[in-house]
């Protein structure tokens, strides 16, 4: 409109203007553009929420379906459904329904992906009529949303042939704050299948009454399965019932039986009267049965249902005021109750740790039995050291037990004073007190000081803490400079293995030990075994060369007076008996020449003879002196001759 | 005019030039101790008349421990069984439960014995979870009782003796009359094996509590992963100070740790301290 307004022939005349209007015109639109587009920048576009309900017309106590569905989002915050009445909720958990896929036809790639999550509630409706199911608000990628409002259509339900459903009291007339059983029996005449109970406002707690498990109707040992029983869930909470056969006008039913404790909170209004339900079961009652089809497997079932909903009658019980004043203590205890304490141990000296164990005895349930707080029992707190902090009882079938740490203070304490419990007992209507009875006990004396302040839990280290005075019940700090002195934290075995003095001391003392005892194993395996006779000829071919590597050496010294070549002749022919007497292990000492040569030429060596002959020359040499060869001449005879002699007893081994 | 100025500018001279060597002079570690000692003193005379007071002095005791024992530049650190000890109590008595218990335990560590330690980590411990403080279930066998002797005396002794047994069994080989009688050998070889030994305990024990730590922090909150925007609270309740956990992995600025009741969570690195010193 603004656009044509510009574009108006009427205005071309008046340039001016129609540039002012032309600027408002822009203005404009970019203002409304603007407009229009905040939704889309503020959000995003791809975001969807929906509520959907399944069925959308129900009987009164059959309980629908209900669903939020979000569209662009895997983690949106859960949905407000405090404004949702008419109905109790139970929410029945959240599922993340996001998915994509890749598709690849001929080549062409596309890609589709999907975020999603799906939050799914019951819904029972607590009264018939047309209900709406407000707009459900719910925050998603950081910006609210709500869904459509819906309506449900809950229907009355009609009389059920075959069926009945009872809701009845233990007592009609109780007080507020008085558990009373209360009873829901099913009575089936047919076959049912899938089935629920409601008791509309019961879910909700916070109104006139609390619904609260009954304890378990399995005996202890029960096997799982036991069609004596059946479990299914029941405002949202598990719960054990007991099927039984029964007759009811004239006609056998198989029944279910379910035990509730019912605590009505406080007197109702107009009268006192409360109304609790009706109670209503829902379920499918199998009315027939279909053709087996070939489709069908053995164990298909093939039942036809009908959806049924049968309705108890209201219970109308009477709830009474509690007395005034309650007496000092009271702590809400209504019913009959009796207190049992035992002690352990009894005789004691004055500050050990004695172990009060009381029991309080009385109606289920017994989760409420307020905590115990023994620094008020009368006459208590002046003998013991106390707890200052009251504790929590640990359930057990019939009692409440609670468990505590208490001191005695002096010796002259004789006895555990009994414990009290107010509580307002329904019989005679009036306030009365549950007593154990005292327990008689031993204190002897101790030097010890008696402990001050919490006791509960106080260790002897502790307790010996405390006796030395310290500050806050420490045991004091250490006041001497020689706290410093230590800098043993730091001491890391570690490295001090690692280090020069580890390694000096670990590893080198027993390094040395191992050398020497290897030393000495091998000089001692040496000196006990003979050498074999190849060893015994390679250490005497050595041998007689090293003698005469020492001739050869000595004769150019032996200049000064002596004769050379007397000398060189005494040491070859030493050089060649001692390797004969090594290589036949003989002594040396008084072997001749000629023997050493007879005894190789019995082991078939070819140059025995040469050997003979050489250690003739030296011989002569010695001791006739009819040699004038040079002594570097018997020296390289010598070698050669050796040599020969090895080669040879080599080959004849 | 002169001589009345003379003995003005001396004075002044001394005074800054004391004060200059003051200022150079970093106190030493008996100087920190006693005054540490004293603040602890005067906070514990404090806590029941002025409990501001007191938890000033407390904080200022617990400083002058931590500048000990973290040392300066000019003095190496200070470590001992004592100092954590005085240090976890002026912590515990200032209202820091975690970082008292992280030196109790650290001095627990080096010194299982203490009786002193162990009553005191036993109190702070009730301070956190008064329901699960148990007595203490140290073992004192003989070997532990050696734990009175520092460390690295042990290992001295045991290096000495170990080195000496080898030498004198090595010597005794050799044979001769100047051997060595097996009775001197052998009671080298017992006195290096009690010395050894008696420092296995604290090995293992340095070793168990290697990835012990302790939430210093008065509370945190613990997530199921490292980051506290993306991961919700895991356990949602927040993890008290003192809080005694293993650690298990450090990823960045955040630690998975064990916690006490055997789950696991992510903290801030920096709301937990090892209980073995750095």
């Amino acid at each position: 409109m603004i656009l044509q307004l510009s574009r108006n022939p009427d205005q071309r005349s008046c340039p001016r203007l129609r540039t002012v209007v032309s600027c408002l015109a822009t203005v404009c639109a970019l203002s409304l553009a603007a407009l229009g587009a905040a939704p889309a920048l503020a959000r995003p576009d791809n975001v969807s929420v929906a509520a959907t309900v399944d069925p959308a017309t129900a009987y009164l106590g059959d309980s629908i379906t209900l669903q939020v569905r979000v569209g662009g989002s895997r983690n949106p915050d859960q949905p407000d459904l405090s404004e949702l009445t008419g109905f109790d909720v139970e929410f029945l958990g959240g599922q993340d329904v996001s998915h994509s896929s890749v598709m690849i036809i001929n080549g062409r790639r596309s890609e589709d992906s999907f975020k999603g999550y799906v939050f799914q509630y019951r819904l029972t409706p607590t009264s018939k009529g047309v209900h709406t199911i407000p707009p459900i608000r719910l925050v998603v990628n950081g910006q609210p949303y709500q869904t459509e409002p819906i309506q449900v259509n809950v229907i009355e339900p009609g009389s059920v042939e075959g069926f009945k459903l009872r809701l009845t009291a233990e007592k009609s007339r109780l007080y507020a704050g008085e558990p009373v059983r209360v009873r829901l029996t099913w009575y089936i005449g047919q076959d049912v299948q899938r089935f629920s109970f409601s008791v509309p406002g019961a879910a909700r707690g916070g109104g006139d009454y609390d619904l609260l498990p009954a304890p378990d109707p399995r005996p202890p040992g029960t096997r799982e399965g036991d069609p004596r029983f059946i479990t299914f869930d029941f405002l949202g909470q598990p719960a054990v019932a007991s099927r039984a056969r029964a007759e009811l006008d004239g006609q056998v039913y198989e029944t279910v039986t379910l035990d509730r404790i019912l605590v009505p909170h406080k007197p109702g209004e107009g009268g006192g009267r409360i109304a609790v339900g009706p109670a209503h079961v829902a379920f499918d009652a199998v009315v027939g049965r279909r053709q087996r089809s070939v489709f069908d497997f053995a164990f298909d079932d093939v039942a036809k249902t009908e959806r049924r909903v049968v309705a108890s009658d209201p219970l109308n019980l009477e709830v009474l005021p509690l007395p005034e004043p309650a007496p000092p203590g009271f702590m809400g205890l209504i019913g009959e109750f009796t207190v049992e304490a035992t002690a352990q141990p009894t005789e004691v000296n004055v500050g050990d740790p004695i172990t009060l164990t009381v029991r309080v005895l009385g109606p289920e349930p017994l989760e409420r039995v307020p905590p115990l707080a023994l620094a008020r029992q009368p006459g208590l707190a002046d003998s013991f050291k106390l707890p200052r902090e009251p504790t929590l009882p640990t359930v057990q079938p019939g009692a409440a037990v609670f468990t505590q740490i208490i001191r005695a203070g002096s010796d002259r304490v004789t006895e555990i004073p009994p414990i009290q419990v107010p509580y307002f007992d329904v019989a005679s209507g009036a306030y009365g007190i549950a007593k154990s009875r005292p327990i008689p006990l031993t204190v002897h004396p101790t030097t010890e000081v008696t402990l001050e302040g919490d006791t509960q839990g106080v260790s002897k280290e502790q307790a010996s803490g405390q006796r030395r005075g310290g500050a806050g019940g420490l045991a004091p700090i250490i006041t001497s400079p020689a706290a410093l002195g230590g800098r043993d934290a730091g001491f890391d075995l570690a490295s001090a293995l690692r280090g020069p003095i580890g390694i000096g001391a670990v590893a080198v003392p027993p390094g040395l030990y191992l050398l020497t005892a290897a030393a000495v194993f091998v000089h001692r395996r040496a000196a006990r075994d003979p050498p074999s006779p190849a060893r015994r000829r390679r250490r005497a071919l050595a041998r007689a060369r090293s003698r005469l590597r020492a001739a050869a050496k000595v004769h150019p010294a032996v200049g000064r007076g002596a004769d050379p070549r007397h000398t060189s002749a005494s040491a070859v022919s030493a050089a060649v008996r001692g390797y004969i007497a090594d290589v036949l292990a003989l002594p040396e000492a008084g072997l001749t020449g000629t023997q050493g040569a007879a005894m190789l030429q019995k082991r078939g060596v070819p140059s025995a003879g040469d050997a003979e002959q050489l250690l003739g020359r030296c011989d002569a040499h010695l001791f006739a002196g009819g040699l004038a060869e040079q002594p570097g001449t018997l020296v390289d005879e010598a070698r050669a001759l050796l040599d020969r002699l090895a080669g040879e007893l080599e080959g004849s081994r | 005019m002169r001589r009345a100025l003379t003995p003005i500018v001396l004075v002044t001279l001394a005074i800054v030039s004391g004060a200059a060597r003051g200022a150079e002079a970093p106190a030493s570690p008996e100087d920190l101790f006693t005054q540490a000692s004293a603040a602890y003193a005067e906070g514990a005379r404090l806590l029941s008349t002025d409990p501001s007071g007191a938890a000033a002095s407390l904080r200022r005791s617990a400083a002058l421990y931590e500048q000990i024992i973290s040392g300066s530049p000019a003095t190496p650190g200070r470590r001992s069984v004592p100092l954590y000890y005085d240090l976890g109590n002026a912590y515990l008595l200032s209202g820091q439960t975690g970082r008292a218990v992280l030196n109790f335990r650290r001095a627990e560590v080096l010194m299982p014995l203490s009786e002193a330690v162990q009553a005191n980590l036993t109190v702070a411990r009730q301070k956190i979870a008064p329901d699960d403080a148990t007595e203490d279930g140290t073992q004192r066998s003989s070997l532990l009782l050696l734990e009175a002797v520092p460390a690295s005396i042990r290992f001295a002794v045991f290096a000495g003796t170990f080195a000496l047994a080898w030498l004198l069994a090595a010597r005794r080989l050799l044979g001769g009359p100047r051997r060595p009688a097996r009775g001197m050998i052998a009671a080298a070889a017992v006195v290096s094996l009690i010395a050894g030994a008696s420092l296995v305990p604290r090995e293992l024990r340095l070793r168990q509590t290697a990835a012990d730590a302790v939430v210093i922090a008065a509370e945190v909150t613990a997530r199921k992963g490292p980051d506290d925007v993306a991961y919700e609270a895991s356990p949602e309740k927040p993890i008290k100070g003192g809080t005694e956990v293993r650690l298990i992995e450090s990823r960045g600025p955040w630690a998975l740790v064990r916690l006490p009741d055997a789950s696991q969570a992510w903290l801030p690195a920096t709301a937990i301290e090892r209980v073995q010193a750095p």
